[in-house]
């Protein structure tokens, strides 16, 4: 390494040992990873990040080093403010690196999400290795004997504590005290006999930060830069100093100590040995000895009568592979999870690349039967590409937090923790702070946001920015773009992973440090989800899945009404044709992944006829393949319409099972490893780049060396240049095969239910939400038109969720009924829940539904007398649950506030008066309280009484529209249900209308909404005059024009209070 | 006793509307969220509706100017709207910051019937350019609601408007929005409902206020009301016997004046800050001499040596034969809580000071020193003129270390310096298009002045300032 020559021709070896990134959160202005990279370049030695009370940033600054492979050593340190005091604390070593996290975490945890708090006191012990810099106090026109008194206390108190290992802090800002500050440290460096070391305090990497410096500052301030003045610092002294300046702002023999510092410190974080908690495998045993015991007993359940020969082949490949790379602890501790699950009855399903090995078929992870699937086990841990085993598992979302209490209990707080999420500047954020710490106000950032379309791919957000006038704003303004641009990507704060666990087998604060998180009871680790990646610690990602929940809840009806008891591993044994039809017609309502307006509108093009159709539906239907342009072109091979052909042997190896188009992720990274040569590191980095490329736009640096890499090996420029397209298009949304084939596995299972058992799946999903891309209302809807019954909320028939109802259950002879007979489903009748009812408290239900008599209640006073809090009796009132025993809903709401709550002692039922009478109210006051009470009616739709009335013209409705030509032109009016602009459809927005026969899909052209804004932007009901446009089974109307008639909705107001006009 | 109420529902928009001409459409919002208050024709027409946020509007009209509502700004425009139209009635009750109830029996006396007062009342509101929304009832309240909902009626006719009074929602009621949504969902959606109700149950269900706003509507529970009294002002002409030559002779009148003047005010407890003299002549045109205090006065010897400053400096073009004064806007005393046994009113206050500066030098050349948090030492310290509201003073101290004599621009270094101590670098102030970047240090010249000079980024030196 080479270093400046002094005036005396003696390298000057300098090391920087007071540096913060932006991981000191609205501070400093460079990310970790352009610290390290300038520090190299001007020739470092070593470079310390130390973050306010945090390390979240090294693992950045380690990962930039290893990748550039940048001749620098990284410090580990943090610097913390206790008080008056201000110090830097360096780790030498693993015990002092453990000892700094641990110190991180006291403070941290001590204080609410965000805070740390920190006592000199608190330096006492458990700092035995670490190094202390010591800022002493100055202030130079001030000077007193009392402060000096005060930095001689502090300084004796520390050398007792940190005896050879502690410095004064010299840093210069180029102020006019410098002199001053300089004096006084050489009189105290005699005084003390304390070694003096000098460090440039920085805060940004380049000198052109300084105005996203002072924006920073502005935004932590929460003013703007021309508020703040003396908060600012005078000078751009904050930057990363070149070796001759430094030298010639320092005395020699204190930059020296800077080396001897640096020679001290041996620490690499990438020694940091990860150990998995031992707890797993039993005593006596070892992890891989334990995982084949394990897997031998899942064989003989999985495959009862004999492992095929191909089968065990895999299985002990699979082995081998686990055994090499050390991950068999990893699977443990999955297991252990999943088997708690089991025992408790909680759903779950693993997902990722290990999840669908034979391996995790056997330990129960995953009910998927690797012999439908055999074309996923190339992608299974790849050795070459070093990268982690990846196994996320799902479990019902209404149970997922036994799952995390029992890892708690298991391996206790000190042992597991949550991955951090780094919340980053997006757009919005960053126009947003940006704008106001530039003083322009609130409401025209606000407009600047609306006025943004983001999915424009021609313009660019900062011509539109330019384009609205923002020049103009004022001098300010024009660094507007600028500022804007580089703040996005910017860590804001950290906050909670949805599910990622980190386990370890000694306490994890001696591994990183962790922090309060917002969520009362939780802590996250300073590190995320790639940070751990990077270092090879394993997280295990217990996260929460609504449609688990369902299936759950299904089984459980079918058991208990239809004695049948289902797994999910059953139900995939085989591929049902008539379900497979059931979601060719698009019949899909509530079907998992596959209910959505643009799925459903694919199910019919792409007519699934297996499984693994299934898995490709699944991830076709998502912007990144679109934009890509490669969805049609799927399709057309499909039905032949379009030849299949391969450029090479290799590509056909990877995009057979598509038909030569790349729908998945892996296929990508796979065409990159095949067909541009990259090595499996590289395109393990390019998988990460494609993840966050909005974010950071990292995806760039690989364009030309995967080009490059094609045309090398002989493809054509256009296909090469097409796969960089489809790369930038997964980049965003890109979903791989592994996550889409345990999708797919219960977007079967929950069709397969939606066939055969539609009362109990629909009554699941109700008792499921929310969830999934409907309301209950439309549910029912959905229910009603498979014909099913749905009875209304009745205070004696109810329960708190809903539940099914047969014939049977009103037969007089209660006592008789034969509980354990199966039942016909196709009597079963859904009753309509408690939980329905907004504004109501579910303790106060149950308690309600234990104590109802077993006739029913049958008078007001006896619900009155249950000590419920009338909140939820007039609640139930406007539900009309009260209709069997108080009348008509007003007159229950006004029944129950004229009933004052005295004991039952002193009732006198001699007093009743004769109470007023209210007037009952009609069809639309009903239609009205329904919808104001529950969200839905099952009586009569407000459309059908608007047609009634003759309000709505002459019309077409939605079951009636089949029957039209395609092409021909048609008037339709309805609810406005749903507004949806996919990103893979530029300038179209999908529209759900719907009326009481159905939902109609209108198509809005750009244009169209342009034109005919207001109704498009706020109309409740629209009436719309379209062509009819016919694909199939599809039917779509193209929206011509279109007429607001929310009007109506008032006039039905009107008609609700015409009983007393 | 009939009464006419006034509602003006877009009192702000209005009086914006009236000084600005604008071709854009605008709208009023207001609160946490923006909702829109108040809006002109032209965004009605691009399909915003009141009640909107801000960013849905934003969406249906990009050419949007958005006003932030202010009560006060409604408040200060009922004041004067009532001034006017004082002229036309007298029995006018304030209800601000959007309404005017006007006892009518009395009027009719005057205007002959409802209808050609109500004529009269259109008439000027059109003068005034400000919306309004009318009704008359036979009980304040009952008026007020009528007219906020809009759904008035200009008659005496009791029936009709007991008709009426029976449609209005109760969602225009003064009841809480709790309240409001408990009554509809029972069915009770208008006061007619209401009215029917039993009231003992209903009392019962929903308190006393609610009886009480019932027995208010129906008349059973009057409401005094008090009526507007203009404040006064005070206009004097005075038309001298003898042709007057020199300001002197104006000496005596004057004095006289403001002796009444000052008596006047203190007796009505009101303060003036702006006085207006004119002096007549025969052929030249009225010299006006206005006088803007700095701060309201009622104080005699103050307004005497204010005047004299004034036309100190006036030469008469022509001999003068009459003079007006007149004080047109005066405040009500705002009370000084002056210790008994400090006599503060004998000193004169700096802003009394100010006032003579002003009167003696013009106010342009009167500043306040002040400060400002800038590390750039051209920023950090600055004039501001006197006549314009005081910079709010912040924090910010002049910083140590700074010369005592800074010059305004820094001026070439010609001599040379012997540097004793910096760089003390200043680099910063991107933001407003006058960054600097300098190194300062502070030197010795040949004269043994001690100066603070600085290097520029080409390498220039300058000297910026002198050290006492």
């Amino acid at each position: 390494m080479s270093g400046a020559m002094t005036e005396t021709n003696e390298p000057l070896y300098y090391s920087e040992l007071h540096c913060i990134s932006n991981f000191s959160f609205l501070r400093a202005a460079s990310h970790p990873e352009e610290l390290v990279a300038r520090a190299a370049e001007l020739g470092y030695q070593a470079i310390a990040i130390t973050d306010e009370c945090s390390v979240a940033g090294v693992v950045r600054a380690y990962t930039a080093i290893k990748q550039q492979q940048l001749k620098i050593k990284l410090i580990i340190g943090a610097e913390f403010q206790l008080n008056d005091v201000f110090i830097v604390i360096l780790a030498p070593c693993r015990r002092a690196y453990a000892e700094l996290c641990q110190l991180i975490t006291l403070a941290r945890r001590r204080s609410e999400k965000g805070h740390y708090q920190l006592e000199l006191d608190d330096l006492q012990q458990g700092l035995a290795h670490c190094l202390l810099l010591w800022r002493p106090l100055f202030s130079p026109y001030l000077q007193s004997q009392q402060e000096h008194q005060q930095n001689l206390v502090i300084a004796k108190w520390l050398s007792d504590h940190f005896p050879q290992r502690l410095w004064l802090l010299y840093e210069r800002q180029l102020l006019s005290s410098d002199k001053l500050k300089q004096q006084y440290y050489c009189h105290l460096e005699a005084q003390l006999g304390l070694p003096v070391v000098c460090a440039g305090n920085v805060t940004q990497h380049s000198p052109t930060r300084q105005r996203l410096a002072h924006i920073l500052t502005a935004i932590r301030l929460h003013k703007s830069i021309e508020q703040i003045g003396f908060s600012l610092p005078a000078n751009n002294e904050g930057t990363m100093r070149p070796l001759n300046k430094i030298q010639r702002l320092f005395p020699p023999a204190w930059l020296k100590q800077t080396e001897v510092i640096n020679q001290r410190c041996q620490f690499t974080i990438a020694s940091l040995g990860y150990q998995y908690p031992a707890e797993i495998v039993p005593v006596g045993s070892t992890p891989m000895r334990y995982l084949r015991q394990l897997v031998k007993q899942g064989q003989q359940e999985r495959f009862p009568d004999g492992v095929p020969n191909p089968i065990q082949t895999i299985i002990d490949k699979e082995l081998v592979l686990i055994e090499e790379q050390g991950y068999a602890h990893f699977f443990l501790t999955i297991h252990d999870i999943v088997m708690y699950a089991r025992q408790q009855g909680i759903l779950y399903q693993g997902r990722g690349s290990a999840a669908n090995s034979i391996v995790c078929y056997c330990l129960h992870i995953t009910p998927v039967d690797p012999q439908k699937i055999n074309v996923l086990f190339e992608r299974f841990i790849s050795k070459e590409r070093d990268e982690p085993p990846d196994i996320d598992v799902d479990f019902e979302h209404q149970r997922r937090e036994e799952i995390i209490q029992y890892i708690y209990q298991k391996y206790g707080r000190e042992r597991a923790a949550i991955a951090a999420t780094v919340i980053t500047y997006r757009f919005k954020s960053a126009v947003r702070d940006v704008g106001k710490a530039l003083g322009i106000a609130e409401e025209q950032l606000s407009f600047f946001i609306s006025q943004v379309d983001r999915r424009d791919n021609e313009l660019s957000w900062q011509t539109q920015l330019a384009d609205l006038g923002l020049n103009k704003q004022g001098s300010l303004a024009k660094h507007f773009i600028q500022l804007v641009e580089q703040l996005i990507g910017f860590p804001r704060h950290l906050s909670q992973h949805v599910g990622g666990f980190v386990i370890s087998a000694g306490p994890l604060s001696e591994l990183v440090p962790t922090e309060n998180a917002s969520m009362q009871a939780r802590t996250v680790i300073q590190w995320d989800k790639d940070d751990l990646e990077s270092l090879g610690l394993l997280k295990v990602d217990i996260l929460a899945l609504g449609m688990l929940t369902t299936i759950r809840k299904s089984f459980e009806f079918i058991r208990q009404h239809y004695q049948r008891s289902l797994t999910i591993a059953e139900i995939i044994k085989q591929d049902d044709p008539d379900v497979y039809a059931m979601l060719q017609r698009a019949d899909s309502v509530g079907v998992f992944q596959v209910e959505s307006r643009a799925q459903s509108n694919m199910l019919p093009r792409l007519k699934p006829k297996c499984y693994y159709d299934l898995v490709i539906q699944i991830a076709i239907v998502r912007p990144g393949p679109i934009q890509g342009d490669m969805v049609h072109p799927y399709l057309r091979r499909r039905n032949g319409e379009e030849p299949i052909s391969y450029p090479s042997t290799e590509v056909e190896s990877v995009l057979a099972r598509t038909l030569g188009v790349p729908i998945f992720q892996e296929q990508v990274i796979k065409l990159a490893m095949v067909a541009a040569g990259f090595s499996g590191g590289e395109a393990d980095q390019l998988r990460r780049a494609m993840a966050s490329w909005k974010k950071n736009g990292q995806l760039k640096q690989f364009q030309q060396k995967l080009i490059a890499g094609m045309l090398a090996r002989g493809y054509k420029i256009e296909f090469a240049e097409r796969l960089y397209q489809q790369i930038l298009g997964f980049g965003d949304y890109g979903f791989p095969e592994a996550h889409s084939a345990s999708f797919a596995v219960l977007a079967y299972v929950s069709a397969w239910l939606k066939h055969y058992y539609p009362a109990s799946f629909c009554c699941a999903l109700l008792n499921s939400q929310p969830m999934g891309f409907y309301s209950p209302a439309q549910l029912i809807q959905d229910a009603q038109r498979h014909h099913i019954t749905v009875s209304p909320i009745d205070i004696n028939q109810s329960q708190w969720e809903s539940h099914l109802q047969f014939p049977s259950d009103f037969e007089q002879d209660n006592q008789n009924q034969d509980t354990n007979q199966a039942k016909d489903t196709r009597h079963a009748s859904i009753r309509l829940g408690f939980h329905l009812v907004k504004g109501i408290q579910q303790a106060a239900m149950q308690k309600l539904v234990q104590q109802r008599p077993v006739n029913g209640f049958s008078q007001l006073e006896q619900i009155n007398a249950l000590g419920i809090h009338r909140s939820n009796l007039e609640a139930l009132a406007s539900a009309n649950a009260l209709k069997p025993i108080a009348g008509h809903r007003y007159q229950a709401r006004w029944d129950i506030q004229g009933e004052t709550d005295t004991l039952p002692l002193f009732t006198n039922p001699d007093i009743s008066a004769p109470t007023q009478q209210l007037v009952a109210p009609n069809t639309v006051a009903d239609l009205l309280e329904d919808y104001a009470s529950t969200g839905l009616t099952l009586n009569i739709h407000p459309l059908q009484l608007l047609r009634q009335q003759n309000k709505l013209g002459r019309c077409v409705l939605a079951n009636q529209l089949a029957q039209r030509r395609s092409g021909s032109v048609v008037t339709i009016v309805g609810l406005v249900t749903g507004k949806q602009r996919p990103a893979t459809a530029s300038g179209v927005t999908f529209m759900t209308l719907e009326d009481e026969s159905g939902n109609i899909n209108v198509v809005v052209w750009q244009n169209t909404a342009r034109a005919q804004k207001q109704a498009y932007l706020t109309a409740k009901i629209l009436k719309i005059t379209g062509v009819i446009e016919k694909q199939g089974d599809i039917i779509h109307v193209i929206a011509g024009k279109l007429v607001d008639l929310s009007p109506l909705l008032l006039s039905l107001h009107a008609q609700a209070r015409d009983a007393y006009s | 006793m009939l009464w006419l109420y006034l509602h003006f529902p877009q009192l702000q928009l209005d009086s914006l509307l009236r000084t600005s001409s604008t071709s854009s459409a605008v709208v009023i919002v207001d609160g946490q969220q923006h909702r829109i208050c108040q809006l002109n024709a032209l965004a009605e027409k691009s399909g915003i509706k009141l009640g909107m946020r801000l960013s849905s509007a934003i969406l249906l009209c990009s050419d949007l100017s958005v006003v932030h509502y202010q009560a006060e700004t409604e408040r200060k425009r009922l004041h004067s709207l009532t001034q006017q139209l004082y002229q036309l009635v007298a029995n006018i009750s304030l209800i601000p910051p959007k309404g005017l109830l006007i006892a009518v029996s009395n009027m009719l006396k005057l205007y002959g019937d409802l209808s050609t007062l109500w004529r009269e009342i259109q008439r000027w509101g059109t003068e005034q350019e400000v919306s309004i929304q009318a009704s008359c009832a036979y009980e304040p309240l009952s008026a007020q609601l009528l007219a906020e909902a809009d759904h008035g009626l200009i008659s005496n006719d009791k029936a009709k408007l007991q008709q009426l009074l029976r449609q209005l929602s109760i969602a225009q009621l003064p009841i809480s929005k709790t309240q409001t949504n408990k009554l509809q969902r029972m069915g009770i959606h208008t006061l007619g409902a209401l009215q029917q109700l039993n009231l003992a149950e209903l009392g019962k269900r929903f308190g006393p206020d609610i009886l009480q706003l019932l027995s208010k509507l129906s008349g059973r529970h009057p409401e005094p009301q008090t009526f507007y009294q203009p404040p006064p002002g005070f206009n004097h002409h005075l038309d001298f016997l003898h042709e007057v030559y020199h300001f002197n002779g104006l000496r005596f009148p004057l004095n006289r004046l403001l002796q009444d003047f000052c008596l006047f005010l203190q007796k009505q407890q009101l303060q003036c800050e702006y006085l207006r003299i004119e002096l007549h002549y025969r052929h030249a045109a009225v010299s006006q001499i206005d006088i803007r205090l700095a701060q309201a006065e009622d104080n005699l010897i103050q307004f005497r040596q204010l005047i004299d400053l004034h036309l100190a400096q006036l030469t008469l073009p022509e001999p003068t034969i009459a003079m007006s004064f007149s004080a047109p806007q005066l405040s009500p005393k705002q009370v000084q809580s002056t210790d008994l046994f400090q006599q503060q009113h004998h000193t004169s206050s700096p802003l009394q000071l100010i006032n003579r500066l002003q009167a003696k030098c013009g106010n342009q050349h009167v500043s306040w020193l002040a400060t400002h948090p800038d590390h750039r030492p051209e920023k950090n310290n600055y004039y501001h003129p006197a006549h314009l509201p005081r910079p709010l003073s912040s924090s910010a101290t002049l910083l140590s270390e700074r010369p005592t004599l800074l010059f305004t621009q820094p001026q070439p270094l010609t001599t040379e310096v012997i540097l004793l101590n910096g760089p003390e670098r200043i680099q910063t102030g991107w933001w407003d298009e006058d960054p600097v970047c300098r190194d300062y240090y502070l030197g010795v010249n040949s004269r043994q002045q001690r100066c603070w000079v600085f290097r520029d980024q080409q390498g220039k030196w300058f000297i910026h300032g002198l050290f006492a």
